[in-house]
């Protein structure tokens, strides 16, 4: 990438596979290839929206790159430490610094353990901090994420989703991280209150300076909260660019299909023609030939069939994995 | 735990009357039994040859056995070795049996089938053919007997806990628990453990009377506790062989142990409700 002076995160070549085994012998009779060779890199104070159909390896991404998944191939540097070289016991000492809230509020949190308790425990664990300052520490995150202090005595059963959601944000923000990454925050709740949480992040964003891998499948909700969007599908990152560029000049044919895709609210808009795409994803099991797009592609061309885009750079920084843009970019 | 929590645990418990009920029952059982040198009771071991099978009268309220031992001492010492034996037998199990299914249901892998196989190997055999294998090695006496029955059921609490903790581990806190850099044996004991405490509890409840009787089991084939020392299993196998004129002898100590197992399985109910912050109100 050009412009990559500090990152905060640098992700190179991710893969991830996940071997099937069947049979007594549980013999390996193919992979599912969940993440195919990702590369970005995240700035401090920046937040990278990742969008894609179910089942395209959003969260698989996610988990890797915060090492929650060990990652098949590839390199995850997390400001400056290559994760995977680093013995577990450094891991997880550094493991405070970059977060991640859930998709799911109902099993994000402990339902056996109270608000206190469970916001209390990292600033135990690492800060060492009395209980008088701990309950202190405590109310505020809750004031930060906009709940009240007589919620602290209360357990998850009691809150609603988009509040355990506040929460779960909340548990993540106690030990001062400078990433989280947020898979689906807001896909579970209903959109009054998806809004809440997005303006939420948004807020906490600046207030703390944080880095955010946003993962998302609704295009609306990253926009909002992205600084770049990187799209994939099937495993690979298909284009990667500036927020304003992938809402108005979307380049890869996918993204281009995905922002037809949006409603528009207008009466006039609706009349016209909306390509949308036909067929479905074709399993990261038996991964097609060539690009992996190219099954559904509107603009398929011979040589999509035979050989897999390059990541091509953009001008202004963006970049895209398309045969389409190769005489462009050489140009 | 604030006071409001305190409050209502009492609160849940209080209002749950199978518990209370539960609650008294244990209580009233494991009392008379610890007061048993203080209670103006004949000896239960010494014999009265003349007094054999009397029924119950004012001078033996439950009767007399067929030596003329008083019932109602036999079953309240009686009480002692089984409670003892029942209690600590499922609490060795629970112990034993919470930490293999904490780590297996963790760890899952090698760990995990090598040590479930072990486990189906082991409930293939009926506690009691266990309790004798595991008594044969430890020598007879009451430490070991407890020993032998706490690890001969171990691995049902391993197998139930495993299950249980299988379940929990997919949850996101547990996910959200490793991102914060916790230790495996802090997410085991404190994450997962207080999710997975309630069945263990329910099921340790249930087993404390089925120990008492394979402790009368192991009794009457020489391995329990030896005689002439009460017991309230071998209580109520001596009195069989005599039901028909004396029934006494056997009614009273397995009502004895009636009393105390549904005492436990109701106060277990009720402690699984209050471990659940869910059911508290």
């Amino acid at each position: 990438m050009s412009a990559s002076t500090i990152t905060i995160l640098q992700v190179t070549d991710l893969t991830k596979h996940f071997p099937i085994r069947k049979g007594v012998l549980k013999r390996t009779v193919g992979h599912v290839h969940a993440v195919n060779g990702v590369s970005f890199s995240i700035r401090p104070g920046e937040s990278l929206g990742l969008v894609g159909e179910s089942g395209c390896g959003k969260t698989t991404l996610g988990k890797c790159a915060v090492y929650l998944q060990q990652p098949t191939a590839g390199k995850v540097v997390f400001k400056g430490t290559d994760l995977g070289s680093v013995p577990e016991q450094e891991l997880r000492r550094l493991r405070p610094q970059f977060q991640m809230v859930f998709q799911d509020p109902f099993s994000t949190l402990n339902p056996r353990m109270s608000v206190e308790a469970m916001l209390g425990e990292p600033l135990m664990l690492y800060e060492g901090l009395k209980s008088g300052q701990r309950r202190r520490r405590v109310m505020q995150l809750l004031d930060t994420v906009g709940l009240r202090p007589e919620h602290s005595s209360r357990y998850p059963h009691e809150f609603s989703g988009g509040q355990r959601q506040r929460l779960a944000v909340a548990r993540a923000l106690a030990l001062n991280p400078s990433l989280i990454v947020c898979d689906e925050p807001v896909s579970a709740l209903d959109v009054s209150i998806q809004a809440q949480i997005l303006n939420l992040l948004d807020r906490l964003k600046d207030d703390f300076g944080l880095s955010y891998l946003f993962i998302s499948h609704d295009l609306g909700v990253v926009e909002h909260i992205a600084d770049r969007i990187a799209v994939m599908y099937l495993g690979k990152i298909v284009e990667l660019n500036r927020e304003s560029e992938i809402c108005r000049n979307a380049r890869h044919p996918y993204t281009q299909a995905l922002m037809a895709a949006i409603p528009i609210p207008r009466i006039s808009a609706e009349k016209k023609q909306r390509k949308l795409l036909a067929g479905d994803v074709p399993s990261p099991i038996d991964l097609p030939s060539g690009c992996s797009f190219h099954p559904r592609c509107p603009k398929v061309m011979e040589r999509c069939r035979q050989e897999e885009p390059r990541s091509l750079a953009l001008a202004g920084g963006g970049e895209v994995a398309c045969h389409l843009y190769e005489t462009a970019a050489a140009n | 735990m604030n006071d409001d929590t305190r409050k209502k645990i009492i609160r849940t418990f209080v209002q749950n009357k199978a518990a209370l009920v539960g609650l008294i029952l244990s209580m009233i059982v494991v009392l008379t039994c610890l007061a048993a040198p203080f209670l103006p009771l004949p000896d239960p071991v010494n014999q009265t040859l003349s007094k054999r099978f009397k029924a119950p009268s004012l001078e033996h309220p439950l009767g007399t056995d067929n030596f003329g031992r008083d019932v109602l001492s036999r079953v309240i010492w009686g009480g002692r070795v089984s409670m003892v034996v029942g209690v600590l037998s499922v609490l060795i199990a629970m112990g034993l049996g919470t930490i293999i299914g904490l780590i297996t249901g963790y760890r899952g892998g090698y760990v995990d089938n090598l040590t479930m196989r072990i486990v189906d190997v082991l409930m293939c055999f009926p506690t009691l053919i266990l309790g004798i294998l595991f008594m044969a090695a430890l020598g007879s006496g009451m430490t070991s007997l407890i020993i032998a029955i706490g690890i001969s059921i171990a691995p049902r609490f391993a197998r139930l806990c495993r299950g249980a903790v299988m379940t929990v581990r997919q949850n996101d806190f547990v996910e959200a628990a490793r991102s914060m850099g916790m230790s495996d044996t802090r997410i085991m004991f404190r994450h997962i453990l207080p999710n997975v405490l309630g069945d263990v509890i329910v099921m340790g409840a249930l087993w404390v009377g089925a120990i008492i009787i394979t402790e009368a089991s192991l009794s009457f084939i020489g391995l329990g506790v030896p005689p002439p020392t009460p017991s309230w299993g071998r209580m109520v196998r001596e009195g069989l062989d005599f039901m028909g004129h004396a029934y006494w002898v056997s009614v009273y100590s397995g009502g004895a142990i009636f009393l105390t197992v549904i005492g436990f399985n109701l106060f277990g109910d009720g402690l699984r409700d209050i471990l659940d912050p869910k059911l508290r109100r």
